[in-house]
């Protein structure tokens, strides 16, 4: 009896031991995985934590990856969230869109207030219908290869052929555009570009062929307001127009009409407001005299007195070789390279064709030391090119040598203040008084044209262009932050075919058989 | 720390007395030695960026086999239970034999050294981007170290152990892409996971805390588990 007492008792013991064993490697097992748990828990935190407060360190020799200390002060002052987004397509010119990326990711690193989005154009459709509703905006016009940035309800488009510089070897400028676009976007006022009504000038809510609506969609996408004038019902032109645009009156303007302009521009006689400050007008104007032959736009007197003489009685022909046709007269006037005048208007689209149709002849007024403005042509005709002056009932236009305008002829004039003479003795003018302002005061630029600026003619690479940089140039733009562009620092290897093949030899048969001697040595070491 | 050293010697020893080190060595280079003259008579850049991309793919495929044998040679040949009763942590152990895999991992990609030669002979190469790269190649060596011990760790047969570590490493590689699908707290997860874009900023020339936090805190994350899983043997 007692032995079985004691096999069960031993029996009830093992079942026991066995019992807290496995009760205890339940509770190790439960343990290690909380352990495990926590170090995971860790290592999110760390993560996160990790993911929001980093630096960074550009080890490259040209500093390729760091802005300047102009931009950092800049989005280091920023006190709204601005938001970058990129549809640029990758493979499109993937060198420049890696650049573009990695210099977004720098601006996101100096700046909690920026964030980034990049989405691809090609497969994110969802989300870019998303930005355009959210922007208010069409999808056409967001444009894919462009980066968007937004602040509020203000927004700022660069495309991907602005931050390369057009002349080779295409330096990236990047930096000045994006901190420009952040700059534009983060201010309290935006530029008003106010379009004159009322004269038959071209609609630029119009999206048909003889519209301005992509023009005016692209002065919107470089964040102006675009907003409509009618200066005989506002009777002067409002105080918050910072750049007043006359595209192709076909009417003529009233005297009351260009008083008012003249009003808001200033005149050499009266530059000053009645604060005592210099008047800061801008006025772009665009001709039509195709339409309007012998029927001025009212504004040649106007125009005058910044130094532009307008010829709107003559439209430019310009011989061409078309296939079939042999050489034809015909009225449009291709522009590029050397015919693109040098002005911070023109300097970046020399190598962009620009095409004219139908324009009048622009000429410089003779200066005199009464005259506070300066023009300067900007665009000029190609050499074989005349204007012509009788283009009613002339089946064939012929160039005249008595009536007709000859070479060179000038398309469009840019005009400003006269820089005041550094020498002392130089006779005085009317800018002499201005000697501290520096550059400041009104601008006027007139196109001989105003067809290619029309939907028509929008496609042709440089029509766009040239009407934003004269824009940017009225709204003095052109350079305000003064970043320059980056050199690419594409370092060359100089290797002969001879060589390459020594190279290719010795990087996969010569260095890995010292591998495989060494190793067939151990091997044979070891086997015996 | 003693602990360390010896399991370290004891391991890096044994790779060198078998000929796997000098099989996956040679494998290497000459895989990277392929990328490296084919990039060069392609792009005629004194660049290690188009190659190193490359290179780092074959990484992938390398390092597991240098971390099978780690755990699974010492369960199938049953050394692991001495190993386990010998006066050493599970710590030493693990960090011992990954230290080993490392040592043996920056000697595979230390001759590629041999291309800066070639292009600092040609070229004139920015040694900036070269040097963070070569940060990155051994940060992203510890991780991929760390995976193929935990895997070893976990099964006996040394190809099972292979074949998972390439297989997680790939997923780890691609694993980032698909953050491109969405949006919103699990997508911006994925993108952190993924090893990709943390290697990419070293070969461009940057050194981001965010990538080098990444590797570091990964690693130690996977060492650990390693360690844990480890330990486990001794009460399963």
């Amino acid at each position: 009896m007692e032995v079985e007492k004691s096999l069960n008792n031993k029996e009830v013991a093992t079942s026991e031991g066995s019992k807290n064993i496995k009760k205890q490697k339940t509770l190790i097992g439960a343990n290690v995985i909380f352990m495990i748990l926590i170090a995971i828990a860790i290592f999110v935190f760390v993560s996160y934590i990790n993911d929001r407060h980093y630096y960074r360190c550009d080890f490259t020799a040209s500093g390729k990856y760091s802005l300047t200390a102009k931009t950092k002060k800049i989005l280091k002052n920023l006190d709204q969230p601005v938001f970058i987004t990129s549809l640029l397509v990758k493979k499109q010119d993937y060198r420049f869109y890696g650049q573009v990326i990695d210099i977004l990711e720098e601006y996101k690193y100096l700046s909690d207030k920026i964030t980034v989005t990049l989405l691809n154009p090609l497969t994110d459709r969802t989300k870019i219908t998303e930005l355009a509703e959210k922007m208010k905006m069409d999808l056409e016009q967001l444009q894919i290869n462009s980066v968007i940035f937004t602040c509020g309800d203000k927004s700022k488009h660069v495309q991907q052929s602005e931050v390369i510089e057009r002349e080779f070897p295409f330096k990236f400028k990047g930096e000045e555009i994006f901190t420009s676009a952040v700059l534009n976007v983060t201010r309290d006022k935006q530029t008003n570009v106010y379009f004159t009504k009322g004269h038959g000038e071209r609609d630029y809510g119009d999206f048909e062929r003889a519209g301005l609506g992509n023009l005016a969609s692209a002065i919107k996408r470089a964040n102006y307001n675009v907003l409509p004038l009618d200066l005989l019902k506002q009777k002067r032109v409002p105080e918050n127009c910072d750049i007043l645009f006359i595209a192709g009156p076909t009417k003529s303007f009233s005297t009351q009409e260009t008083n008012y302009i003249r009003d808001y521009l200033g005149t050499s006689a009266r530059l000053m407001n009645d604060k005592g400050e210099l008047k800061n007008g801008k006025l772009i104007v665009m001709l039509e005299p195709a339409v309007g032959v012998n029927k001025s736009s009212g504004l040649n007197a106007l125009l005058g007195e910044y130094g532009v003489v307008v010829r709107d009685d003559a439209v430019v022909y310009n011989k061409v070789n078309m296939p079939l046709f042999g050489m034809q007269t015909v009225v449009e006037v291709y522009i590029s390279d050397e015919k693109y005048l040098d002005h911070e208007i023109t300097n970046d689209i020399k190598k962009l064709t620009t095409v004219f149709y139908g324009s009048s002849v622009l000429n410089i007024a003779p200066m005199s030391d009464t005259m506070a403005f300066a023009a300067k042509g900007i665009i000029q005709a190609p050499d074989q090119s005349w204007g012509e002056t009788e283009i009613v009932g002339k089946k064939r236009p012929k160039y005249d040598e008595d009536s007709d305008i000859s070479s060179p002829i000038i398309l469009a004039v840019a005009s400003e203040l006269r820089e005041a003479k550094a020498d002392p003795t130089a006779p005085p003018h009317a800018t002499q008084a201005f000697v501290d302002i520096g550059k400041k005061g009104p601008r006027v630029v007139v196109f001989g044209d105003t067809d290619f600026a029309a939907n028509a003619f929008s496609d042709n690479p440089g029509n766009q262009d040239l009407v934003l940089n004269a824009i940017s140039w009225l709204a003095r733009r052109e350079k305000e932050l003064g970043i320059s562009a980056k050199a690419p620092d594409v370092r060359r290897a100089i290797v002969k075919p001879g060589q390459l093949s020594a190279i290719f030899w010795l990087s996969i048969a010569g260095l890995p058989s010292i591998g495989i001697i060494i190793g067939g040595f151990v091997w044979w070491r070891r086997r015996r | 720390m003693r602990n360390v050293t010896t399991i370290f010697q004891r391991e890096i020893l044994s790779y060198f007395y078998s000929p796997i080190a000098y099989v996956v060595i040679s494998v290497f280079l000459i895989a990277s030695g392929f990328f490296f003259a084919g990039n060069l008579q392609f792009w005629q850049e004194a660049s290690l960026k188009g190659s190193l991309d490359s290179i780092q793919f074959f990484l992938l495929l390398l390092t597991p086999v240098i971390t099978m044998k780690l755990f699974s040679d010492e369960s199938k040949s049953g050394t692991m239970e001495t190993l386990m009763t010998s006066p050493v942590t599970d710590f030493d152990v693990v960090f011992g034999k990954f230290l080993a895999a490392l040592s043996l991992y920056t000697v595979m990609i230390l001759p590629t050294w041999i291309y800066v030669l070639f292009l600092s002979i040609f070229g004139n190469p920015d040694f900036g981007p070269i040097f963070s790269s070569y940060i990155g190649l051994i940060l992203m060596g510890g991780l991929f170290v760390s995976i193929g011990l935990l895997v070893s760790s976990l099964t006996k047969n040394q190809v099972v152990a292979a074949v998972i570590g390439i297989v997680s490493l790939i997923i780890l590689w691609v694993i980032g892409f698909l953050s491109t699908y969405g949006d919103g707290w699990f997508y911006e997860a994925l993108r952190y996971i993924g090893t990709y874009d943390h290697w990419s900023s070293f070969t461009k020339g940057i050194v981001d805390t965010r990538d080098v936090i990444y590797y570091l805190s990964f690693t130690a994350l996977l060492l650990f588990i390693t360690v844990r899983n480890v330990e486990s043997r001794k009460w399963r």
